[in-house]
């Protein structure tokens, strides 16, 4: 009994409860706002970019490591390139490619650039003229043959590449305001994008155009964020409003509807969120607020079936890093997992980036 | 253009100043001193309304009553009072008030800039502009833009 009384009351102390650990601490961008970051599929590199108009690549010096103190990830860990000069304003978001072969980014100066990464050179293969105006984020299909950006021209592109040519498939007007993210469903030919007008849209083809068949209102404020579960039955959005939401996939046909809602989960907007990779456990979604917290939750699915909800689906909170950053944390992002790595110490990494020019990384669980 | 007011009304100013006390606490190093809404006042005080010849303070469109700072929080909270409920450039003022706190101000502080509810017809739009980090950072990529805020912070001469 008593040890209960003395675990609630500490709980209540301090719900941060170390459900992430500090590995290192990697600086080097020259402005202090770091916007994004992005693993490559299989884990080894990280880009980050941001305010400095670079993109710097990073990369573990060595496989074989000691114990992971802190001490030993931040020198195991460096910068391996830094591309500069794609781009003539902040660079707003990066993204690789389904097979590691490219990285696309994109940037307030109305492009997106499209590298190739070969033998640890990158080269410039493509850059993507179309926005009026800031582009804001991109996103890679599942096959690698089509690419998705947005901006605050309220358009979503979708891009079909065919070797490094690369036109435009559609130009999609539906949001009311400026499109803050977008996101391909993992297995089907269907984007997702979030808007300052408060909105989620779903989008697919349709004959030899594209077409969104799909709202979704639930936030009070800007969307910043999301991101679909690995097998795409769930999807998850963050917000101005600071909540977090639980989208579900009902039909298996991208029918999704609310599931769940994350009230209050930060004190100031969530501006990313991040779904676990399966090996790393199943549900986890991380958030990064501009309260300077990392965040931590998991969805679970109820039976789903009745009354055409979401069933009895839930988003537990489950941890908050207070002070991750010096300042607000722009981006979180899983590290990806090969499946016969699952059982090692790699399964459970994360990697965020703030306005403080610090990129870290963070070992989750215990 | 419409939403300018041709004639607004001016106000005394200099009616806030520290005291000898108070000035001698904040200039001695061995005191902890906090962040106080005068201090924030100080910074914001002169800026040069976009349309007139005249300070946001002589306006009465910043004032040292609707300033809130929570220095252990770290956060700052400025309301601005636009001087006509259509006034279009509600959303430079702000802007303006916005970049000064952020070039001023410690890194620590998180600053929320708002207009005085009720006092302006999107006050909404306006808000909700002036608190998207990422519309602001674009804005002052924007070569036009950022020579209008840096004429507003230059001040009247």
């Amino acid at each position: 009994m008593e040890g209960d009384a003395v675990a609630q009351s500490t709980e209540k102390a301090q719900p941060a409860s170390q459900f992430i650990k500090l590995l290192g601490t990697l600086t080097g961008h020259a402005e202090p706002r770091v916007w994004h970051l992005a693993w490559d599929p299989r884990g080894d590199l990280l880009a980050t970019c941001g305010e400095d108009r670079t993109i710097r690549l990073w990369a573990l010096s060595a496989e074989a490591l000691p114990a992971p103190t802190a001490a030993a990830m931040a020198a195991a860990w460096h910068c391996v390139a830094v591309l500069e000069d794609a781009h003539q304003r902040t660079i707003r978001w990066c993204e690789w490619s389904p097979n590691a072969r490219y990285l696309a980014t994109c940037s307030f100066d109305g492009m997106a650039s499209v590298w190739e990464y070969n033998d640890g050179d990158f080269d410039c293969v493509a850059s993507l003229e179309g926005h009026e105006n800031e582009v804001k984020a991109v996103s890679w299909a599942a096959s690698g043959t089509m690419l998705a950006t947005c901006g605050r021209d309220r358009s979503v592109f979708i891009w079909e590449a065919e070797e490094e040519e690369y036109e435009v498939a559609a130009v999609l007007h539906s949001h009311a305001a400026d499109v803050k993210a977008v996101a391909w469903h993992p297995q089907q030919e269907v984007l997702a994008s979030a808007s300052y007008d408060d909105t989620l849209k779903l989008y697919a083809p349709n004959d030899d155009d594209w077409r969104c068949f799909a709202t979704l209102s639930a936030h009070q404020s800007t969307v910043w964020c999301l991101a679909f579960s690995p097998d795409g039955r769930g999807l998850v959005s963050c917000s101005d409003d600071r909540s977090v939401s639980l989208w579900r996939d009902l039909t298996g046909e991208c029918g999704y509807v609310l599931a769940a809602t994350a009230a209050d989960v930060h004190e100031r907007a969530v501006y990313a969120v991040s779904w676990a990779p399966e090996a790393s456990g199943l549900g986890y979604i991380a958030t990064a607020s501009g309260d300077n917290a990392i965040g931590l939750l998991r969805a679970h699915f109820g039976s789903g079936t009745e009354g055409g909800n979401g069933g009895e689906s839930q988003l537990e909170l489950i941890g908050i890093q207070s002070d991750a950053h010096a300042g607000d944390v722009n981006s979180v992002s899983w590290r990806p997992t090969r499946p016969q790595a699952a059982s090692t110490e790699r399964a459970g990494w994360l990697a965020s980036c703030g306005d403080d020019g610090a990129v870290k990384l963070w070992q989750a669980g215990s | 253009m419409s939403g300018l007011n041709a004639n607004p009304d001016l106000f005394d100013v200099a009616t806030e100043r520290r005291s000898a006390d108070d000035t001698a606490r904040e200039v001695d190093p061995s005191v902890r001193d906090p962040l106080d809404e005068l201090e924030v006042f100080e910074m914001i005080r002169g800026i040069k309304d976009p349309e007139h010849p005249h300070t946001l303070e002589q306006l009465r469109v910043v004032q040292r009553s609707l300033i809130r700072v929570d220095d252990a929080r770290g956060r700052v909270y400025v309301n601005f009072t636009p001087t006509i409920p259509h006034c279009s450039m509600a959303t430079l003022i702000g802007l303006s008030i916005r970049v000064q706190l952020l070039r001023l101000l410690p890194s620590r502080f998180k600053v929320d800039v708002n207009v005085t509810p009720g006092t302006h017809m999107n006050e909404k739009d306006v808000n909700k502009q002036l608190s998207d980090k990422e519309r602001v950072a674009a804005a002052l990529e924007n070569e036009n833009l950022l020579k209008m805020v840096n004429s507003c912070l230059q001040g009247i001469s």
